[in-house]
C-alpha cells in the first residue's frame, strides 16, 4: 500500500513537461482539445451535448486509498486534495506554468507597502446549495484557513481578512511577503471557499458539510469503497485556456467515481481490464508490465525527492563525524533502485528542489551527493572515534519506496561498521516515534516538492528536530530577499551547508506514474489528476 | 430448551466483558493516535495533540470505557473518528462482503469435501481414498493467504481468467458480485474443505460398518441410494459440527484474505481501523465478531437436535 | 485373585503369562509405531527441515542480508539456485536462514505455550474459584479472533520476533489450558487420588507428581498442532507487515515480499511457500501420529484431535 501526502506547495514549473511513455494522441497536458474559449457555462454544457453519445457518462479513477477528509485546509493528503479540488475552489490557483491565476477572486490589487491585496471577487458564482457567493463567505473561509492551516500558521503570521463591500475582501498582512500569491494558490491544505455558515457550524474535527463553488458536488461517500461525485449543473466557469488548475472547467463526464483500491495489483489489473479508466499511482515494479499493454496510456512526472534526514538533536548522530561517515557511506544509485524498480523512473541529482525549476535548482553540496565512499567513511568513523553504539533507522512499510531505501541504506551503513538496526512500525506508531528524537538517528522519507527553499523539512526545525543558527538565518535571508539571484545565492549556500553538515541528504528524484485507458481524452496530469475535462469514449 | 438457551446466552456475560476490557486496553496502549493518521506525515505535535483532546481521548481510560458501555446499552457504538458515520452503520455495510465470501468459500469445500469423503469411505483404502486423505493433509497445511498467492500467479496473471482482486456488490448483476468471490473462496475454502473432507470419511466409515446398512443393502436398495439416504444422514452430525465451527472461523477470520483480494469485508475494516486508529470502530468490530461467533456455535447446537432428537442439548 | 494362587508353578506360570503379555505389548506398540505412517513420515519430514535449518546456512556461500540491488529479481540460476529477491539476495540463503527463525519461533511460542498451558490447566482443575476467573478468561481469549488478536498485540507490542512469540503464547496458551484442565478433572476425580490425599500428600504434590504426568500425552499431541500453527501465524503476521521486521530473512517476510512482484518474480512466492507447507505439513502428521499411538482409542473416532484453533484460514 502506499500512500501519498501532499507536502510541498506544488510543484515547479517545467514540470508540466511530463513525458508521455506509451504514446498516445494527446491525452496527457492536453486538457484544452474540447474547450475553445465559449462564453457562458450555459454556452459550455450546451456545446458538450453532441458529443455526450459517443461518451460514457461516467469515469472511473482507482486511487491508493479513502482520504481522511475532503476538509481541505485540515489535511496533507494528496488524495484528499485531489478530490476535493473537484468541489472546491479558492481564490487563486496555479496554471500550468505555476503561476498563480484566479478563480473565484477577478482581480486583485497590492498596495504600495505590499501589506494590503485588494481582492475582487468573480460574480455570478453558486454554491451548491444555490446560494450566491458573497465576500463574508470568502473572509469566514480564509480566517479559518489562516488560523488551522498549519502552512498558513506559520509562512503568514498575523495575516487577516475582512470585506469592504459584498464583492470585495481585503487581505492584510503583518509583513511583506513576495510569495504571498503563491501561497493562496498552493495545492497543499488549500483555501476552499465555504459558504460562511458551514464555516461556523464546523466541529473541531473538520467539516464535512461539503458545499463547494466547483464544477462537481459529492453525490456519495459510501466508506472505504468510493466517492461519487456529480456534474454541477449550476456551475459559472472561470475562462481561458485550461492550463494547470486553472482556466476553464468542462464539467465534461456527468459522474466520477473515485475508488479506494489500496491494492497495487488490483489498480494494475483493473486499468488493464477497462475496470477503471484512470489510476493512480502505479507502483514502479508494474512499470514494464503496463507499457507493453497496448490499451493503456502511462504518464510519469516528476513526483519530489527520496532524502535521508539525520537526527543531529539527540543521540549518536549529534556527533557531525557520524553524520558526514553515514552520508559518505551511501550509493544512491542502489538505493533508487531498490526503491523504484526502474531506471526510467529515478534521477541523480543532489538538489533538494525541482531540479527542473530554474529559480531554485542547485547542485551545491554534490560532492558529498551519492558518495559510495566506504574508506572515507571509515575513516570518519575512526575520527569520530565510533564505539558500535547502535544506529537506529526509522520506516514504516506503509511506504514501500521509503521502507526499501532504508534497508538498502542499513545495508550499506553496517559495509562501512555502524552497528545499525532498523525501526519499523505502521504509519501510525511511525508518526509517533518521529517526534520522539531520542529513539532513532536517521529516516527516510519521500517527500513532493516545494514551491521555495523556507517550506523545505530539510530546514524546518519541528520535522526532525534541525536546530542551527546557520540555517535559520540563510532561511530568514531567502524569504525576505527580494532579488532573485541573491536569493539563489543565499539557497547554494544553504543547500552546499546542509550536505557539508550532513544534515539531510537527497537520495534521488523519483517520478509518480499514472495509467489511462487510451480512451481518456481531455485528461491531464498537473500536481494531481485534473479530471474535469476528461472523456471517456464509449 | 429455554433454560438451555438462558444459561448459553448468560455464560456470554464474562466472555463479552473479558474481551471488551481487553480490546480497550490493547488499543489505548497502542502507540499513536487516529489524530495522526486524519492529519497526515508532516502535522506538527500541537496539531495532534490539539485533534486529540477534541475527539476526548486526553480523558481517563476507565471513563471512556464506562461511557462506551453506558453507549451500547443503548444500542449506540459510537461515530468512527474516521469513516465519518455511526460505527454500527460502517460494519453493517462491511458484513455483506465478509457474508458472501464465507459463502462462497463454504459452498466451495461442502462441494469438494462432502463427495470426495463419501467416495473415499465406500472405496475404503483404495487409490481414491489416499489420494482423498493426501489431499486433505495438504490441504490443511496451506494457508490461505499462500493458496491466494499461487492462484493469483497462476489463474490471474498467468491465465487471466478471474480478477485477480476487487469487489461488486450483488446490485451489479449475480456474475459480476461472484466472479470476484471465486479465488477468494478457493484460497478460503480449501483449508474448510479439508477438515470437512476428512470428518465426512472418518464419520461415514463408522456408520458403513453399522448392522442397519447391512438391512438396507440387503433390501436391495440401489448403492448411491444406501449412501446418501441412510448413510449420510447419520453421519452427519459430526460433519454438522465441522462445518459449524469452520463457518465460524471464515466469518471471523477471512482477515487476510478480504485484505489480498481487497474485499471491503469486516477483516479489511478492521485491519484499516487498527492503521488508522479508529479506536471506536475496532471497539465495535471485535465485539460484533466475537458475538457473531458465538451465536453461529450457537445455532450450529441448536441444530443438532433438529438434525438428530437423540441429542438433548440441556444434558449436556 | 491373589488368593487362588496356590503353588509355585501356577505362580511361575503366571509369571511367564505376564512377561510374555508383556512381550506382545512391546511388539503390538513396534508394530503400531511402524504401522504409523504419519509418525514417521512426519518426524522424518520434520527432522530433515531441523537439520537443513541448522547446517543449510553453513553451506550457502551467500550472506543473507546482504544486498546486489544490480542483481534484483534474477531467476534461478546455477549461481543462486533459488533466484534472487527484490534487493538482488539469494533466495536459497533467505529461505534457509528463513527456516532457522520460524521453526526456532514455532518451538519457542509451543514451549512457553506448553509450560503456561500445563500449568493454568492442572490449577485451573484443582482449584474452583481459580478455575472460574481462568477459564472465563480464557473463554473470553478464544471467542476473540486469533489474528485480530494477534495483530492487535503486535501493533501495541510493537514488531520484533519477541514480541511475535509473546502474542502468538498469548493467542495459543488459552485452547492448550483448556485440553489440560479437562483431562486434569477426570484424573483429579481418580480414586487413587483421594486415597492419596487420604495419605496426606500436599496439594502441589499432588498436582505435579500424579495430576500433571497425566496430562502429558495430550498435551504432546497438541503440541505439536501448535507449533504448525505458529509457524503459521507467524507467517500470516510478517506477511501483513504485522510480524517480524525485515531485513530479517522470514518465510512471510519472503512470501510479503514476493507480492508486488508476483509478475515478475514466481520463484519468490513458490520456495518459501514449499518450505512453509513441508513444515505445517509434517508437524500435522506428527500430531496426527502422535495421537494414535499415545491413544489408539481416538483413532477410529478421529475427531476431537485438533483442539488448537486455526488463526489463520
Amino acid at each position: 500500500m502506499r500512500k501519498k501526502w501532499r507536502s510541498g506547495l506544488g510543484l515547479s514549473a517545467a514540470a508540466v513537461l511530463a513525458f508521455t511513455v506509451a504514446c498516445s494522441n494527446g491525452n496527457n497536458n492536453n486538457g484544452g482539445s474540447n474547450a475553445s474559449g465559449s462564453a457562458s457555462p450555459a454556452n459550455s454544457s450546451t456545446a458538450s451535448q453532441p458529443a455526450a453519445a459517443s461518451y460514457k457518462d461516467s469515469l472511473k479513477i482507482a486511487v491508493t486509498a479513502q482520504p481522511p477528509t475532503l476538509d481541505s485546509a485540515t489535511t496533507a493528503s494528496a488524495l484528499a486534495l485531489d478530490i476535493a479540488g473537484n468541489i472546491f475552489e479558492t481564490l487563486f490557483t496555479l496554471n500550468g506554468n505555476y503561476e498563480p491565476t484566479p478563480v473565484l477572486a477577478e482581480s486583485y490589487e497590492k498596495s504600495e507597502d505590499g501589506l494590503t491585496y485588494t481582492i475582487k471577487l468573480r460574480q455570478g458564482v453558486k454554491f451548491h446549495n444555490g446560494k450566491e457567493l458573497t465576500s463574508d463567505d470568502v473572509v469566514a473561509s480564509m480566517n479559518r484557513w489562516l488560523a488551522t492551516s498549519s502552512r498558513a500558521k506559520t509562512l503568514l503570521e498575523e495575516a487577516n481578512f475582512s470585506a469592504s463591500d459584498a464583492t470585495t475582501v481585503v487581505l492584510k498582512l503583518a509583513k511583506p511577503n513576495p510569495d504571498v500569491l503563491v501561497l493562496l494558490s498552493a495545492q497543499a491544505a488549500f483555501p476552499a471557499i465555504f459558504p460562511k455558515e458551514v464555516i461556523e457550524a464546523a466541529p473541531a474535527e473538520g467539516i464535512t458539510d461539503y458545499i463547494g463553488t466547483g464544477p462537481y458536488k459529492l453525490a456519495e461517500w459510501k466508506q472505504d469503497q468510493y466517492i461519487h461525485l456529480v456534474r454541477n449543473d449550476d456551475y459559472a466557469s472561470p475562462e481561458g485556456e485550461p492550463s494547470g488548475f486553472a482556466g476553464k472547467k468542462e464539467a465534461a463526464t456527468p459522474n466520477i467515481y473515485y475508488y479506494f483500491v489500496p491494492d497495487n495489483a488490483t489498480r494494475v489489473a483493473g486499468v488493464k481490464s477497462g475496470e477503471y479508466d484512470v489510476a493512480d499511482s502505479i507502483p514502479t515494479e508494474n512499470f514494464e508490465e503496463l507499457s507493453a499493454d497496448s490499451n493503456v496510456a502511462l504518464s510519469s512526472y516528476p513526483g519530489g525527492t527520496l532524502t535521508a534526514f539525520l537526527n543531529s538533536s539527540e543521540g549518536a548522530f549529534k556527533n557531525e563525524k557520524l553524520r558526514q561517515a553515514a552520508v559518505a557511506a551511501l550509493n544512491d544509485e542502489d538505493i533508487l533502485l531498490a526503491s523504484f524498480a526502474n531506471p526510467d523512473l529515478y534521477k541523480l541529482d543532489p538538489g533538494f528542489m525541482n531540479p527542473d525549476q530554474t529559480q531554485w535548482a542547485s547542485t551545491a553540496g554534490s560532492e558529498y551527493y551519492n558518495q559510495n565512499d566506504q574508506e572515507k567513511a571509515k575513516q570518519l568513523l575512526k575520527d569520530a572515534g565510533y564505539n558500535g553504539e547502535k544506529i537506529v533507522l526509522l520506516t514504516t512499510p506503509d511506504y514501500s519506496e521509503m521502507y526499501a531505501a532504508t534497508l538498502v541504506i542499513q545495508e550499506e551503513l553496517k559495509q562501512v561498521g555502524f552497528n545499525v538496526e532498523v525501526l519499523s512500525s505502521d504509519f501510525a506508531t511511525f508518526l509517533k516515534t518521529k517526534d520522539e528524537h531520542s529513539k532513532w538517528n536517521l529516516m527516510v522519507t519521500s517527500n513532493g516538492y516545494q514551491l521555495i527553499p523556507p517550506q523545505l523539512l530539510a530546514v524546518t526545525q519541528s520535522w526532525v528536530g534541525l536546530d542551527d543558527a546557520q540555517v535559520k538565518a540563510s532561511v530568514a535571508t531567502i524569504s525576505s530577499e527580494a532579488d532573485p539571484a541573491a536569493a539563489k545565492a543565499e539557497w547554494d549556500k544553504l543547500q552546499g551547508y546542509l550536505y557539508e553538515q550532513a544534515y539531510s541528504a537527497v537520495i534521488g528524484h523519483y517520478n509518480e506514474v499514472v495509467a489511462t485507458s487510451k480512451k481518456v481524452e481531455g485528461f491531464s496530469q498537473f500536481v494531481g489528476p485534473v479530471l474535469w475535462n476528461a472523456k471517456v469514449a464509449k | 430448551m429455554l433454560a438451555y438457551l438462558a444459561k448459553r446466552l448468560l455464560s456470554l456475560v464474562p466472555v463479552l466483558l473479558v474481551i471488551t476490557i481487553a480490546t480497550f486496553m490493547l488499543i489505548h496502549i497502542m502507540p499513536g493516535g487516529p489524530a495522526a493518521a486524519i492529519l497526515g506525515l508532516e502535522a506538527t505535535q500541537s496539531d495532534t495533540d490539539a485533534l486529540n483532546e477534541a475527539m476526548g481521548f486526553d480523558r481517563p481510560i476507565a471513563e471512556q470505557y464506562i461511557n462506551w458501555i453506558g453507549g451500547l446499552f443503548r444500542g449506540d457504538l459510537g461515530d468512527s473518528l474516521f469513516l465519518h458515520q455511526p460505527v454500527g452503520q460502517a460494519i453493517s455495510e462491511h458484513l455483506g462482503p465478509t457474508f458472501s465470501l464465507a459463502v462462497v468459500a463454504e459452498v466451495i469445500a461442502l462441494l469438494l469435501a462432502i463427495p470426495l469423503g463419501i467416495l473415499a469411505a465406500y472405496k475404503r483404502d483404495s487409490a481414491l481414498d489416499q489420494l482423498v486423505r493426501s489431499l486433505s493433509l495438504v490441504g490443511m497445511a496451506v494457508p490461505g493467504f499462500l493458496l491466494a498467492l499461487f492462484l493469483m500467479l497462476f489463474v490471474g496473471v498467468r491465465l487471466h481468467w478471474l480478477p485477480i482482486a476487487g469487489y461488486a456488490p450483488l446490485a451489479d448483476g449475480v456474475w459480476a458480485h461472484y466472479r470476484y468471490l471465486i479465488l477468494p473462496g478457493i484460497s478460503l475454502g480449501t483449508i474448510q474443505a479439508a477438515l470437512i473432507m476428512r470428518m465426512t470419511r472418518s464419520s461415514m466409515l463408522e456408520v458403513l460398518h453399522l448392522n442397519f446398512i447391512k438391512t438396507v443393502r440387503s433390501k436391495g436398495l440401489r448403492e448411491s441410494k444406501v449412501l446418501l439416504k441412510h448413510a449420510l444422514r447419520n453421519a452427519f452430525i459430526p460433519i454438522l459440527t465441522v462445518i459449524g465451527q469452520t463457518f465460524g472461523t471464515l466469518v471471523t477470520g477471512a482477515v487476510i484474505i478480504e485484505t489480498i483480494f481487497n474485499i471491503p469485508g469486516i477483516g479489511q475494516l478492521v485491519i484499516n481501523s487498527i492503521e488508522r486508529r479508529d479506536y471506536t470502530v475496532i471497539q465495535g468490530v471485535v465485539l460484533t465478531v466475537t458475538l457473531l461467533y458465538v451465536l453461529i456455535n450457537l445455532i450450529v447446537d441448536l441444530l443438532y437436535g433438529a438434525v438428530d432428537p437423540r441429542v438433548r442439548l440441556d444434558r449436556k | 485373585m491373589v488368593e487362588n494362587i496356590h503353588d509355585q508353578s501356577q505362580l511361575d506360570r503366571l509369571g511367564q503369562l505376564g512377561r510374555k503379555l508383556r512381550r506382545e505389548q512391546r511388539l503390538l506398540s513396534c508394530f503400531r509405531l511402524r504401522t504409523n505412517y504419519d509418525l514417521l513420515i512426519g518426524a522424518a519430514v520434520l527432522g530433515a527441515l531441523i537439520v537443513l535449518a541448522f547446517i543449510g546456512p553453513l553451506l550457502s556461500p551467500y550472506d543473507p542480508l546482504e544486498m546486489k540491488v544490480l542483481d534484483r529479481l534474477k531467476p534461478p540460476s546455477a549461481a543462486h539456485w533459488l533466484g534472487t529477491d527484490e534487493f538482488g539476495r539469494d533466495l536459497l540463503t533467505r529461505v534457509l536462514h528463513g527456516a532457522r527463525l520460524s521453526l526456532g519461533i514455532g518451538i519457542t511460542v509451543t514451549l512457553l505455550t506448553s509450560l503456561l498451558g500445563l500449568i493454568i490447566g492442572v490449577y485451573a482443575a484443582f482449584y474452583k474459584p481459580l478455575d472460574h476467573i481462568l477459564m472465563r478468561i480464557c473463554d473470553g481469549l478464544i471467542a476473540f479472533p486469533g489474528i485480530l488478536l494477534a495483530i492487535a498485540l503486535m501493533a501495541t507490542l510493537g514488531a520484533s520476533a519477541s514480541n511475535v512469540i509473546i502474542a502468538l503464547t498469548i493467542v495459543f496458551t488459552p485452547s492448550i489450558a483448556r485440553t489440560i484442565r479437562s483431562t486434569a478433572l477426570v484424573v483429579r476425580e481418580q480414586p487413587y487420588i483421594e486415597a492419596i490425599r487420604a495419605q496426606g500428600a500436599t496439594n502441589a504434590r499432588i498436582i505435579w507428581l500424579h495430576i500433571a504426568p497425566n496430562a502429558l500425552s495430550p498435551l504432546l499431541v497438541q503440541a505439536a498442532f501448535v507449533f504448525a500453527e505458529a509457524i503459521l501465524s507467524e507467517a500470516a503476521l510478517s506477511f501483513l507487515g504485522a510480524g517480524i521486521p525485515a531485513p530479517a530473512p522470514s518465510w512471510g517476510n519472503i512470501l510479503q515480499a514476493s507480492k508486488s512482484v508476483i509478475s515478475k518474480a514466481w520463484w519468490m512466492v513458490t520456495f518459501p511457500g514449499i518450505a512453509l507447507v513441508l513444515s505445517v505439513l509434517s508437524l500435522n502428521m506428527l500430531g496426527d501420529g502422535l495421537r494414535d499411538f499415545l491413544d489408539p482409542r481416538s483413532k477410529r473416532k478421529g475427531k476431537g484431535s485438533r483442539r488448537v484453533r486455526r488463526v489463520a484460514p
